[in-house]
Order: C-alpha cells, then sequence, then structure tokens
C-alpha cells in the first residue's frame, strides 16, 4: 500500500460515514430515527438488504471458497428466491399493516408481552453474542496482511460503525448502504477485469474455463440425493429456504431494512431485487475464485497464503523442513504448469487418447503439488502450533496486493472496510432498536416522549457497539470462533422461526401455548446438540418442527384460546 | 385470538397499500413472483450447462 491506496481508502470509507451523517442530521423522533422517514424506495431497499447479508468475510472468503471447491457453495442460495416471495406474501404486508418497529412487537400484537420479550431475547442474545463477529472476522485478514495492528483496526472500524449509526439511525445505514455497496461492486468489477487481463496473459478465457472444468471448478449444481455431500441442489433448496426464511423474515437486522420502505411496493420490490440478484452476485465472486485458481495455475503463487503465518513459521524452522518443502512445492509447479500447457495444446489438436493421457498428466501433477502443500501446512502447525492451518481466506487478498495496481489497491480494502461498516451498521441498528422498543420502552419508562427514546436508542447504539470491538478484541481467546457463532445461530434460529410460522399460520394456537413450547423446544434443542452428533445445520429444523408440534400439544392440553388472552394478544 | 393473515382483522386501520406493482410488463405481484421463480429456473438451467460442458 503506498500513499495513493491510503487517500483512496480513507477518503472512500470517511465520505460516505460523513455523508450517512449530514444526510439524516436532526432526526429526532422515534419513528424516523429507527424507520427513516418513510420516503426509502425499492433500490435503496434491496441494496441495503443485499450489504447487510454481505459482509466483509463475504468478499474475502467466497473467492477463496471458489479457489478451493469450485462454484458448489452457489447451491446454498438456491432457496433465498422461495424464501423472500414467502415473505412478501405472509410476513411484510403484516408487519407494515401493524407498523411496527421491530418483528418481535408482532410477536406482542399477535401472542402476548411475554412471548414478545422472548423473541427479543432470543434475538438479542444470539445476535449480542455474534456481533464481535462481523468486526473481528475481516480485521484478523487484514491486519495480518498489511501489516496493522489487530487491535487498532478493529477499535478503528468499530468506531466510524458507532458513530454514523447513533447519528443517523436507520436511514443513515439505508443511504451509506447504498454507496458502500456501489464501492464495493465498483471494487470486485475491476478485480475480475484486472484478472481477466492478467489472465489473458497466459492463455486464453476459453481455455482458462477449460482448465477450470477439468480441476472440477465449474460444477456449479449437483442434483445428487446423497446426504453426505455438503453442497447439492436438493440441500441449497430446502436448506437454504428455511435458513433464508430465519433469516430475512425474522432477523430484526433486515427487517429494519424493509420494514422501512415508503410502500409496500417498495418494500417488496427490494425483497423481489433480492430474489434476481442474490445467485448471479454470489455466482461471480465465486467464479472470480474459480478464475483465480486458474491463473495460479501460470503464476507460482505462495505454498501458503497467509505468508504472515508462514514468514513467522520459517523463524521457527530450524531444521530446513519449511524451505525444503518451499523448494519441493516450486519445482512441483513448474512441472504442473508444463502438463497443463500439454493438455490444453492436446485438447486443440485432434488426437482425443492424447487429451486424456495429458489431462489424466496433469491432474496427477496437481495432485502431487497439493500434496506438498497439505505438507507445508502440517510443518506449519508444528512450528507455530498457533497458526490456522487453513489460508483459503487469504488466497484473493494475496491476489490483489501482488497484482492490483496502486489505487487499486485501496480501493479493494475500502471494499473490504465497506462491507464490515455496512453489515456492523445494521446489526447495531437492529440491536438498538430491539433493546429501546422491546425491553427499554416495554420494561422501563412506558411513556416518555419520543426524544427520550431516541436518546435511549442511541445509548443502546453505543453499547452494542462497545460489547461488539470488546468481543472482537478478545474473540482470539475463543478456538473456532466463526463456526462457534454459526453453530449459536442454528441453535436459536429454528425456535424463532417456528414462533412467526405459528404466529403467521396457525390460528388456534395462543400466546401461552407458543411460549412454554418455544421454552422446552429450545431446551431440547441444547440437550440434542450435547447428545447427537449431527451436523449443526440440522437444529435449524428440528427446532422449527418441534417448537411446532409442542405448541399444538400444549394448545390442545389448555383448551381453546381464553378470551383474556385473545384481548391480551391485541393490547 | 381471532387472527388471520390475509384480513385486516387486528386493532389497527387497514391501509389502502398499494395492489399494482407500476411495472409494465408485471402488472400484479403474482406474476412478479412468477418472474423471479422463472428467473431463479433459467439461473440453474444456466449453471447446469456451465457444469455439463466444462465437466
Amino acid at each position: 500500500m503506498n500513499l495513493l491506496d491510503y487517500l483512496v481508502l480513507l477518503g472512500t470509507i470517511l465520505s460516505i460515514a460523513v455523508y450517512g451523517v449530514w444526510r439524516t442530521r436532526g432526526r429526532r423522533d422515534l419513528n424516523t430515527y429507527l424507520k427513516g422517514v418513510g420516503d426509502t424506495n425499492w433500490p435503496v431497499i434491496g441494496l441495503s438488504v443485499m450489504a447487510t447479508q454481505a459482509s466483509a468475510i463475504t468478499f474475502l472468503s467466497t473467492p477463496g471458497q471458489g479457489y478451493e471447491d469450485g462454484l458448489g457453495f452457489v447451491q446454498n442460495y438456491f432457496g433465498a428466491p422461495f424464501a423472500l416471495i414467502i415473505i412478501s406474501v405472509f410476513f411484510l404486508p403484516i408487519y407494515r399493516r401493524l407498523k411496527v418497529y421491530t418483528a418481535y412487537e408482532f410477536l406482542g400484537q399477535r401472542f402476548d408481552t411475554k412471548t414478545r420479550l422472548l423473541g427479543a431475547a432470543l434475538f438479542l442474545l444470539q445476535r449480542g453474542l455474534g456481533a464481535g463477529i462481523t468486526i473481528y472476522a475481516p480485521a484478523i485478514v487484514l491486519s495480518t496482511v498489511m501489516n496493522w495492528r489487530l487491535d487498532a483496526t478493529i477499535i478503528c472500524s468499530g468506531l466510524v460503525v458507532i458513530a454514523y449509526t447513533v447519528a443517523g439511525g436507520s436511514d443513515a445505514v439505508s443511504h451509506t448502504q447504498k454507496y458502500q455497496l456501489g464501492v464495493i461492486f465498483a471494487g470486485m468489477a475491476a478485480a475480475f477485469v484486472v484478472l481477466l487481463v492478467r489472465l489473458q496473459s497466459q492463455i486464453t478465457l476459453p481455455d482458462a474455463f477449460v482448465v477450470a472444468g477439468g480441476f472440477n471448478k465449474l460444477e456449479a449444481v449437483d442434483f445428487s440425493l446423497n446426504p453426505d455431500k455438503r453442497y447439492t441442489f436438493w440441500s441449497g433448496l430446502l436448506g437454504g429456504m428455511f435458513l433464508a426464511l430465519s433469516y430475512f423474515g425474522t432477523d430484526q437486522s433486515q427487517v429494519q431494512r424493509y420494514i422501512s420502505g415508503a410502500s409496500l411496493r417498495e418494500s417488496r420490490l427490494g425483497l423481489m431485487f433480492n430474489g434476481v440478484c442474490k445467485i448471479p452476485m454470489q455466482f461471480f465472486i465465486l467464479l472470480l475464485g474459480a478464475l483465480l485458481f486458474v491463473f495460479y495455475q501460470f503464476d507460482k503463487p505462495p505454498v501458503f497464503f497467509n505468508e504472515t503465518a508462514w514468514k513467522a513459521a520459517l523463524a521457527q524452522d530450524s531444521d530446513g523442513q519449511l524451505r525444503s518443502l518451499e523448494k519441493k512445492f516450486d519445482a512441483s509447479h513448474i512441472e504442473k504448469e508444463a502438463a497443463i500447457r500439454r493438455w490444453l495444446e492436446a485438447k486443440h489438436g485432434t488426437n482425443p487418447e492424447l487429451e486424456v493421457k495429458t489431462r489424466a498428466a496433469a491432474l496427477v501433477a496437481h495432485k502431487r503439488s497439493e500434496d506438498i502443500r497439505a505438507e507445508a501446512k502440517k510443518a506449519l502447525q508444528k512450528a507455530t502450533p498457533d497458526a490456522k492451518a487453513s489460508d483459503s481466506d487469504y488466497v484473493f487478498i494475496t491476489f490483489i496486493l501482488r497484482h492490483l495496481p496502486h489505487g487499486l489497491i485501496g480501493l479493494l480494502i475500502a471494499v473490504f472496510f465497506s462491507s464490515t461498516l455496512a453489515s456492523k451498521a445494521a446489526e447495531l441498528n437492529a440491536l438498538g432498536s430491539t433493546t429501546t422498543v422491546d425491553l427499554y420502552r416495554h420494561l422501563v419508562k412506558r411513556d416518555a416522549e419520543d426524544a427520550h427514546y431516541v436518546k435511549a436508542s442511541r445509548y443502546f447504539t453505543i453499547f452494542w457497539g462497545l460489547v461488539a470491538i470488546g468481543f472482537a478484541l478478545f474473540a482470539n481467546m475463543v478456538e473456532n470462533l466463526i463456526e462457534a457463532v454459526n453453530i449459536l445461530g442454528s441453535i436459536f434460529y429454528g425456535v424463532v422461526l417456528a414462533m412467526f410460522l405459528v404466529a403467521f399460520f396457525v390460528r388456534r394456537i395462543g400466546g401461552t401455548a407458543i411460549f412454554w413450547a418455544a421454552i422446552v423446544a429450545q431446551l431440547l434443542v441444547f440437550v440434542l446438540y450435547n447428545v447427537l452428533k449431527i451436523s449443526y445445520l440440522w437444529y435449524n429444523i428440528i427446532g422449527c418442527a418441534m417448537c411446532m408440534v409442542i405448541a399444538l400439544i400444549f394448545q390442545a392440553m389448555l383448551g381453546q384460546n381464553s378470551p383474556k388472552e385473545e384481548s391480551d394478544s391485541l393490547r | 385470538m381471532n387472527f388471520d393473515p390475509h384480513s385486516p382483522k387486528v386493532d389497527v386501520p387497514p391501509t389502502p397499500e398499494d395492489d399494482g406493482t407500476s411495472l409494465p410488463l408485471l402488472p400484479t405481484w403474482s406474476s412478479v413472483y412468477r418472474f423471479v421463480v422463472i428467473v431463479f429456473l433459467i439461473y440453474v438451467l444456466l449453471l447446469t450447462i456451465l457444469s455439463r460442458v466444462f465437466a
């Protein structure tokens, strides 16, 4: 990074944040602070929903995922269009009709106060605990490769996001996200173009696709019914729809984005924009990764993409094992490149047998090279036991720093910061709103002026922002952090979704039945999680199904909803 | 509890929510949803072709 890069980085980040504060200055009543002035149109809603979901790790890690495993991960998003249609048809009109600030207010209106508080508490617990990850995950990568202090990176990005979220509220989040996403798209497109230009100096684009396909990086759709396969059409369609329904329909960080629309039409079109654009967006990020794989078949990659960790391990390499592996890897790469070029030559020739033979030789050469990489990772962990063996998060950033021109490097680093700020702002905004509307206004101070609640919401946003920074600063003390947070989400999401599905579709179940069913189901999920050895993703479905069945049983035992409960639920 | 997601029975006034989409080629919401599903099917078809061609 040189001075130009830093100017581009700081100029981009600060100008968007200052714009967010200026655009929404003087917001004093609760409605406009939490939902904006009600003039948000569908492009802003659509981009805001997209930016909230796409955190920095999406843009850092997904190309690495494409590099390692190809395009198959795109299937995870196959359920999203259907989930967004369900939300648009059933969830959204009711949220808007009831003029709620938070999704959990709806639970209060449909059921009762205790169910609303339970929903809000589950959200705050889950999202609050995970709050630090959105800052920590990209900060650890960026600070490593840029040689910045990790704590300074976390604190700076945390304070910037707190400043404009607190100052401008929901409207500031939506309007800054629009420009942040603009920076993200521009940066990713620029990186894609540079990659294509660099690639074409080695081979033609059709040949690049042949190589990617030959190494199984372009297997985007797999209709296999094998449950052991991680990404298939069916798991993406069904599991993905379930997850998207929970996330977009009941998570306040998303609900707050689309209930602020100027009308039902604007909110619906914002959601449908995501239904149409989500899959191609993920596809292009994964394709970038698959083409990076091809690029690194002709341009020698480092043996381990986290070069800072590799250099630290080299310093401990007293017996020279790492250096020897480096040399072996370099030699294997030369052999592999030659084997791939022979294969491409054969492909353009007229001898199909030679093509099969040379392709097999290229695959063998690739396997040999990958075996050396695997050996190098083991040796790295032996030399520095704290080092992580996975380096896929570092693939894209390594390409950026090595191959992009100055100025563009600053823009791409701005992309990662922008996506951190965009998703973090929406999370903080949702945590502050839920704490104010569902807890503080309901339990502590019921009839205060709007200005008081706006002030309270600002304090709660600062509180959650500081929690996020604090958690991120100490996050490295927790083993396998990102997976831990995903497990946490899966454990809670199923029950929360069941509460909303019952509220929308099962009229005969009342507040008392669903409240106790949610508690029992949540406890059972905790027990099952400790007993069963299944993938944590299944707990989304198990929790939801259990909660709905138990609620039906409880309601049958309680008899029909009493008039008292009915009136309470409408209070 | 008498709650029906399809009718405005809760104690809030029904809002004259815009039923039309104001989109020239997709005038109703059901046509918008059909469009999203058709686009999804086209994506799956194109991705399947990509997978097969370069397998």
